[in-house]
């Protein structure tokens, strides 16, 4: 019987494209749903991706670059995270390279701390993608390389500049041996508040103790050396608890946070920080907030009315339904008849809803994390998930339609 | 009048023992729509079952072709008390043996004629060509191989029933059961649909059960039963 149901649920879409205004009401129906679930998946998964450093994470910033040694950074790491409602600290650290007058930054990132970094965070990856693994480098768009050299022979000097691009590699010589980078990412450059010609890249952690050791290796004292050369941009105290359960919770995490701050304020630290950056409790609680009434309605909404369509489609085929049956349709049969039409509307829904998060996030500016895989993956489960009752209910209820009544029609 | 049929034993392919059928009505009322029903469709006949509006037509076709169960008594249907038959058999042997022409048609409006006289054969395990050869011969039979890609409401009456005869067809059925097939036709129509339905009979040996109320019909029955609120007057 499995060529007899693939060809019914073949069919079953043929025969809901044919029912065009239908159709064409329940596509746009599920997609504003679909739009609305994909929305609050991303904001779901932003709690703890792009709206990790703006919604449970408190910032400390250099004063100025080249202020607070590696040294002192590490000391206030270590006193931060015993701090109570600290999830983790992730202190951004960046080694300077000289050339013509302008600096080279390299930082150092774990690929799955990249949320914290506000600055250079996937979503702002304009070409190419995040780092990985070792061996991988990010630089900014329009990244000029100043390289200089000195030959030689002939006692001349000068100096080469190149504008690396994606897929490229850099080659980084520290002290004697070289290190070589793929470029697998661009970032988009007015992220960066630096001075115009510094030029930032970013690679993970031990790749940035690779390119230090090297460079060290040639030196006595290195610790001098380290605090010379390494500096700590800022330091990121997530706060620890679920940003989404806090809502409903009273706001433990976002009460985590200003106890951080509240520890930053009246403690003092090593290195020179600017004030305690963070988003007030209420600001975050409304916020999330609205999000949870969004993904209720869109959830409770999305089962009404994939039901609702059930409904529908058995009541609007009512005489169809009992016509296939007494011309040999067993009731698994009809029921497949159904499915395909509601397969077909809510994959065509949520298509279409994808493409309207697309515009609407297009238009609003808003930053969601929508298109990653795991949203969307998620996304389209739910969707699925949220059509289980009115599976069942067209299922009982194609059942309760006798073949008798395809008799009875006047 | 009964008339032989070549080859044909008689045999009987259902018997009806003493059927009866209820109905509830509102909350209490209890209408018998069938009383003590006893009769037999034989095999290869062209039987006509005729009564008044009301007179419970309808019920006794559902429950001669299992569509329907009866409250007392007992059907055979080939052999078989329709009874035992669990619910999710039945279709199969409906599928297998039993075709449906409707008052009303009941085309699905959606998908042409060839479509819909596929419809019966797409569950089974035929492949797509078989089934689309099968619709086309079919057409051809009842002269509407032109309008295949046509879709039932760009049709007439008589062309609806028509394609709706195919597609009764579609799964070679040993019987037919026809309610009141030209109740929605002008005579014209209604007469090329009874001829079809009556060459059916003669050269494709398929028996046929119709219920109507128009004695014009009955000249094409080998054999009529009369029925009167739900009795069998006379057979
Ligand atoms: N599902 C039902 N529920 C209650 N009563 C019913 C039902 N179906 C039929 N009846 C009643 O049973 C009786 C017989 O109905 P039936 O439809 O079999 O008559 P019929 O001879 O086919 O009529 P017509 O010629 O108008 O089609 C009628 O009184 C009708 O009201
Ligand atoms: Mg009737």
């Amino acid at each position: 019987m499995v060529l007899g149901t693939v060809r019914l649920i073949r069919k079953s879409i043929l025969v809901a494209t044919r029912a065009r205004k239908r159709l064409a009401v329940f596509v746009i129906v599920y997609a504003i749903l679909a739009g609305m679930v994909i929305l609050s998946i991303g904001r779901l998964a932003g709690y703890n991706t792009t709206g990790l450093v703006d919604q449970r994470s408190v910032v400390l910033e250099a004063t100025d670059f080249d202020t607070i040694t590696y040294n002192q950074a590490k000391n206030d790491t270590t006193t931060l995270s015993h701090v109570e409602g600290v999830d983790r600290v992730v202190p951004l650290y960046y080694v300077n390279f000289e050339g013509g007058g302008d600096i080279i930054r390299i930082f150092g990132i774990e690929p799955s701390n990249r949320w914290a970094f506000e600055e250079i965070k996937p979503d702002v990856i304009s070409s190419g993608r995040y780092i990985e693994r070792g061996g991988e480098i990010l630089i900014s768009e329009n990244a000029n390389l100043t390289t200089l050299f000195e030959e030689s022979v002939g006692g001349r000097t000068g100096t080469i500049f190149t504008k690396p691009g994606l897929g490229d590699t850099i080659t980084i010589a520290g002290g004697e041996e070289t290190k070589t980078f793929k470029v697998v990412g661009t970032f988009e450059e007015g992220q960066v508040d630096d001075d115009p010609g510094n030029t930032w890249m970013v690679v993970t952690v031990d790749d940035l103790w690779l390119i230090l050791n090297d460079l060290l290796r040639v030196y006595e004292d290195q610790t001098a050396v380290i605090n010379s050369v390494l500096f700590c941009y800022k330091i990121v105290i997530v706060a620890e608890g679920s940003v989404f359960w806090s809502a409903v919770r009273g706001g433990d995490v976002w009460n985590n946070v200003e106890g951080i701050v509240e520890f930053t304020e009246t403690t003092t630290l090593q290195g020179n920080y600017n004030s305690p950056e963070y988003t007030k409790k209420a600001d975050n609680q409304n916020a999330v907030i609205a999000d949870m009434m969004l993904i209720t309605v869109a959830f409770l909404g999305g089962a009404l009315v994939a039901s609702m369509y059930a409904f529908l489609i058995t009541r609007f085929r009512r005489i169809e339904i009992a016509t296939l049956k007494a011309i040999g349709y067993t009731n698994r049969n009809v029921w497949t008849m159904t499915l395909g039409e509601i397969l077909l509307a809510s994959i065509a829904g949520f298509i279409l809803g994808l493409l309207g998060i697309a515009v609407y996030l297009g238009v609003t500016g808003e930053t969601v994390v929508i298109f990653s895989r795991t949203t969307l993956l998620t996304a389209f489960l739910i969707v699925v998930l949220i059509q289980v009752p009115a599976f069942i209910l067209s299922n009982k209820r194609t059942l309760r339609i006798p073949p008798a009544e395809a008799l009875r029609t006047l | 009048m009964p008339r032989e049929k070549r080859n044909r034993s008689g045999r009987d392919l259902i018997i009806a023992e003493r059927v009866s059928k209820d109905y509830k009505r509102g909350r209490a009322e209890i209408v018998r729509a069938i009383k003590e029903a006893d009769m037999e469709v034989k095999d290869g006949e062209f039987l006509a079952i005729i009564g008044p509006s009301g007179c419970g037509k309808t019920t006794l076709l559902n429950l001669l072709s299992g569509l329907d169960q009866p409250t007392e008594g007992r059907i055979i249907f080939d052999g078989m008390d329709t009874s035992m038959i669990g619910e999710e058999r039945f279709p199969l042997i409906r599928r297998e043996k039993c075709g449906f022409v409707f008052q009303t048609f009941n085309l699905i409006e959606t998908i042409t004629a060839q479509e819909n006289v596929e419809s019966p054969l797409w569950p089974t395990d035929l492949n797509d060509r078989e089934i689309t050869e099968q619709a086309i011969s079919l057409l051809k039979a009842v002269d509407l191989l032109e309008r295949k890609d046509h879709k039932p409401l760009e049709m007439s009456g008589g062309e609806q029933q028509r394609v709706a005869i195919a597609r009764a067809l579609a799964n070679t059925p040993k019987i037919l059961f026809v309610d009141e097939p030209t109740g929605n036709l002008d005579s014209e129509a209604g007469k090329s649909i009874m001829e079809l339905l009556k060459k059916l009979n003669e050269e494709h040996e398929v028996t046929v059960v119709l219920v109507t109320h128009n004695q014009d019909l009955l000249k094409y029955a080998d054999r009529v039963i009369k029925l009167q609120d739900g009795r069998i007057t006379e057979s």
